[in-house]
């Protein structure tokens, strides 16, 4: 047993807690939202003009002793099973970034309170010891203690009932260095970092944002967790922007498929869902700032897109043609301070390896509709192949050379359309149909060459089929798929680019080099694209194998 | 402090003449009022008319006297800004934003001295201008994105500020406003060279005729007001906003400069044209008396050299008076 004093806690470890925290100054917006979100907030409003910062919730808001307890260091009321902040210590997230800190709340039947933090005075104290201490040692008694820093410099006041009218809680950060005021001023920067890490709805200009949410819905009350959007609207100066999920249907090339959901289940532990939506062109998203996965608990982001979860799905090729998130509902799983992981313990052990057999089941899933895709594409190719050699049938009847290419070809269409059937590649019905249309039409089409070469051999002359003959048999070929067509590439970097990979100015200049001396060189415009198309093909089978 | 806001006649002209402009504004259309102007580091007017505000466009120097102090301007912002945000805590205001630098910089240049960007997000309801500050005029400024350097006169913010109003009222169809706008002689000087050219000059020489009784100052402000009328309407109609003068207030600032301000009754008109009509008549308008706010109330001016007819007093019973109020604003 040992008795501590006042002065074995400096009040240093609040500068160096938050610094090594809150890196980002947005952070402390995410910390204060938070807050509102812990207190069953509906609307928030993020307003950020000279020199002050505010968050206004609707909350249900704090009462004196919530108040007083809200000032506590590292100690928290808060349930980590229905709260988002539980350390007790997001409150001083912005001890960096402002001179003061001023918190007004005011809950229902009672009058508001106050609560200010004099940051900047705590700040220069604390510097005012370093300086001290690089001159000459200092004595204990002489080191400033945690309780007194925050004792001298945090007030708490009650209010009259017309200082703050409304329920709920605002949260003022005034004075922000200048340094923090640059950067938490650019509307864009700010609205999608908040975009990005707050329990947000979708936006309507996400077709499928409705039926995920549902989805997510639907699992948390089965699960008897709440699952708790805000409403956000954020104002820099006069740019004023509500909030949404920053997916767009417009990232998508041409379009997403629809939403596919997996369970995050491993043994008996349950631990969310996630979803995704593949780009159904086979392509990279874009907008690297939706592009791939997010992990979301109680709607909050932890870590980023590419730390966390890339590294489960082995290759990125996957990932990077779609966006989605992993929601966990798993009450005990809980986020580290900074919500950059989540807190070692053996159920993260068992989460991560439920993220690995996610990855898994959704690169089969990317690569069934990658499969799925190129066997559409064949078969069209094929019905394109049918059509032409039919129709120039007349002028080949002569010519045996030409009839033997085109039934050659004939055999290697169809041996190729049958390894995709046999291997489940038409799965809709439709394309299983138009499948057995096309092939029967070949088996007809080659007993026609046969019987025209045999004819040739002997010698004889062969009756042209009319124009109606042939419209008749062309037509009765399905029609084509609504598989998208192939991407051009115009040259080898647009076909890196489009597998999401980044790269810089030295490696595009390098590729640059390598399309113009081996892949252009004595090529017709057409043999390159073929080229680069075939290329392409080859590439995505790489990656897949 | 600003200058001209602790004076005993800015508050008649506040209290008397703004005051119950705004509050029938406010009845009329039924909301309360977006504020866009230069309250001054106390914020007087915002104080004054807050019953009728909901939000508050400030633009703030914070520092008037030469040279500029960039420390002692901050400390003054951050007044403002104090007293701007405890109306917004208890809930006097919904919201406000604040422009650190002089209002002709800011919105020409598109940003303020903090490199804030300067965007509208709404119909301005009341927009309180105030020329009265030491810039002189053709001001230099440089374009942030080409780095070329224009000369603007000061009547091209009133330009500015119309287009960005023109284009929230386009989805906005019932767009009415008050502009009130307050200029004094270092803006006649430093404007006088753009004065009245092409299809002006048959009424300017025929105006400045008839005051050939009058000593200097009284003519300048006649021609003034002459020169303003013609500027705001111009850019009133070209923005497709019906303008409609109410009569012209005329006095002495604390530092003995004689000061104008001209009070517009705005209403956005759709037309095919793209350019609203001019109901008032120029040549009535400059035959009206000034008023003559005193520390006590508004009485008009009588000049014993010049025939001018009387005018109305008080601010909404010259409002009614107005075409555009009959027509539109009572519909």
């Amino acid at each position: 047993m040992i008795t501590l004093k006042k002065s074995d806690i400096g009040g240093e470890i609040i500068s160096i807690l938050t610094k090594g925290m809150y890196a980002d100054p947005k952070d402390a917006l995410r910390e204060y939202v938070q807050n509102s979100v812990d207190a069953k907030a509906k609307k928030i409003e993020i307003k950020i003009r000279q020199n002050n910062i505010v968050v206004q919730d609707n909350g249900i808001g704090m009462d004196f002793t919530s108040m007083r307890n809200a000032i506590r260091l590292g100690v928290s009321d808060k349930n980590p099973k229905n709260h988002v902040g539980f350390m007790g210590i997001g409150i001083y997230s912005s001890f960096h970034i402002c001179e003061q800190l001023t918190i007004y709340s005011r809950v229902k039947d009672q009058n508001p309170n106050k609560i200010s933090f004099n940051f900047l005075k705590m700040r220069e104290e604390l510097e005012q010891q370093r300086d001290t201490r690089f001159k000459k040692d200092v004595k204990d008694e002489e080191l400033i203690a945690l309780q007194k820093l925050l004792e001298n410099n945090i007030s708490i006041n009650n209010l009259n009932e017309e200082d703050f009218l409304k329920i709920g809680t605002r949260v003022e950060l005034v004075g922000l260095e200048q340094d923090f005021f640059k950067s938490l001023s650019k509307f864009d920067e700010v609205g999608s970092y908040l975009e990005n890490v707050l329990p947000l709805p979708f936006d309507s200009k996400f077709k499928w944002g409705k039926e995920i949410e549902k989805k997510i819905k639907d699992e948390c009350k089965k699960n008897k967790l709440d699952f708790d959007i805000v409403n956000v609207k954020l104002q820099v100066n006069e740019e004023v922007k509500n909030l949404y999920k920053p997916f767009d249907d417009e990232d998508f090339e041409p379009e997403s498929l629809a939403p596919k959901f997996f369970e995050l289940k491993n043994g008996n532990e349950f631990f969310g869902i996630a979803w995704g939506c593949l780009n159904k062109g086979n392509t990279a998203i874009k907008n690297d700032v939706v592009r791939g996965f997010l992990i979301k608990k109680q709607g909050f982001t932890i870590g980023n897109r590419d730390d966390l979860l890339l590294e489960y799905f082995k290759r990125p090729i996957y990932f990077n043609r779609s966006v989605g998130e992993v929601i966990v509902l798993h009450s005990k799983l809980l986020p580290n301070a900074s919500r950059s992981t989540f807190e070692p313990s053996p159920l993260r052990v068992s989460f991560y390896e439920c993220l690995s057999d996610f990855a898994e089941a959704y690169n089969a899933y990317g690569t069934k509709h990658q499969e799925e895709t190129k066997a559409n594409k064949e078969l069209d190719k094929a019905i394109d192949f049918y059509k032409k050699t039919n129709a120039q049938l007349n002028f080949f009847t002569g010519d045996s050379e030409a009839l033997l290419i085109r039934l050659f070809k004939l055999k290697e269409i169809s041996k190729d359309l049958d390894r995709r059937f046999n291997a489940g590649r038409f799965e809709s019905i439709n394309r299983t149909e138009d499948y057995k249309k096309v092939t029967q039409s070949f088996i007809e089409l080659a007993t026609q060459i046969r019987s025209f070469i045999e004819i040739k051999k002997r010698k004889k002359s062969v009756k042209a089929k009319t124009d109606e003959d042939i419209a008749k048999e062309n037509l009765s070929l399905p029609p084509k798929s609504d598989t998208i067509q192939e991407e051009e590439f115009k040259n080898l970097l647009e076909i890196i680019k489009s597998l999401g990979i980044e790269i810089n100015n030295d490696l595009e200049s390098i590729f640059q080099l390598l399309d113009e001396q081996f892949i252009q060189p004595s090529k017709s415009k057409q043999d390159y694209l073929d080229t680069l198309r075939k290329l392409k093909q080859d590439i995505d089978e790489l990656l897949e194998d | 402090m600003n200058e001209f806001n602790d004076h005993p006649v800015k508050q008649v002209i506040r209290e008397q003449w703004c005051k119950p402009l705004i509050k029938h504004l406010y009845e009329k259309l039924g909301y309360k009022l977006t504020y866009l102007g230069l309250p001054g580091i106390d914020a007087i007017d915002i104080l004054a008319w807050i019953d009728y505000l909901n939000k508050v466009i400030a633009f703030d120097i914070g520092y008037y006297p030469k040279p500029y102090n960039k420390t002692k301007a901050e400390e003054n912002i951050a007044v403002l800004s104090n007293i701007l945000n405890e109306l917004e805590t208890n809930g006097s205001i919904e919201t406000y934003s604040l422009f650190h630098g002089y209002i002709e910089d800011v919105v020409l240049k598109g940003m303020d001295l903090n490199r804030t960007p300067f965007k509208l997000n709404e119909v301005v309801t009341i927009y309180n201008l105030d020329f009265c500050n030491p810039l002189t005029a053709p001001q230099k400024i440089i374009d942030p994105i080409s780095g070329e350097v224009y000369s603007f006169y000061k009547s091209e913010v009133i330009r500015r500020l119309l287009e960005l109003q023109r284009n929230h009222s386009s989805t906005n169809k019932n767009t009415k406003f008050i502009f009130h706008i307050t200029v004094h002689s270092a803006f006649w000087e430093a404007e006088a060279e753009n004065l009245f050219s092409g299809d002006n000059i048959d009424l300017y020489n025929q105006y400045t005729k008839s005051l050939a009784e009058l000593d200097e100052q009284e003519k300048n402000i006649r021609l003034l007001r002459l020169y303003m009328i013609d500027v705001i309407k111009t850019q009133f109609c070209s923005n497709q906003f019906i303008p409609e003068f109410l009569p012209t207030l005329y006095y002495n600032g604390t530092t003995d400069n004689w000061l104008l301000c001209f009070t517009v009754i705005g209403t956005y008109i759709r037309s095919a044209a793209g350019k609203a009509p001019f109901y008032q008549s120029t040549e009535k308008l400059i035959s009206e008396k000034f008023l003559q706010p005193n520390d006590i109330n508004i009485k008009h001016l009588i000049q014993n050299f010049v025939r001018e007819a009387n005018c109305p007093k008080d601010p909404v019973e010259a409002i009614q008076e107005l075409k555009s109020y009959k027509e539109i604003w009572l519909k």
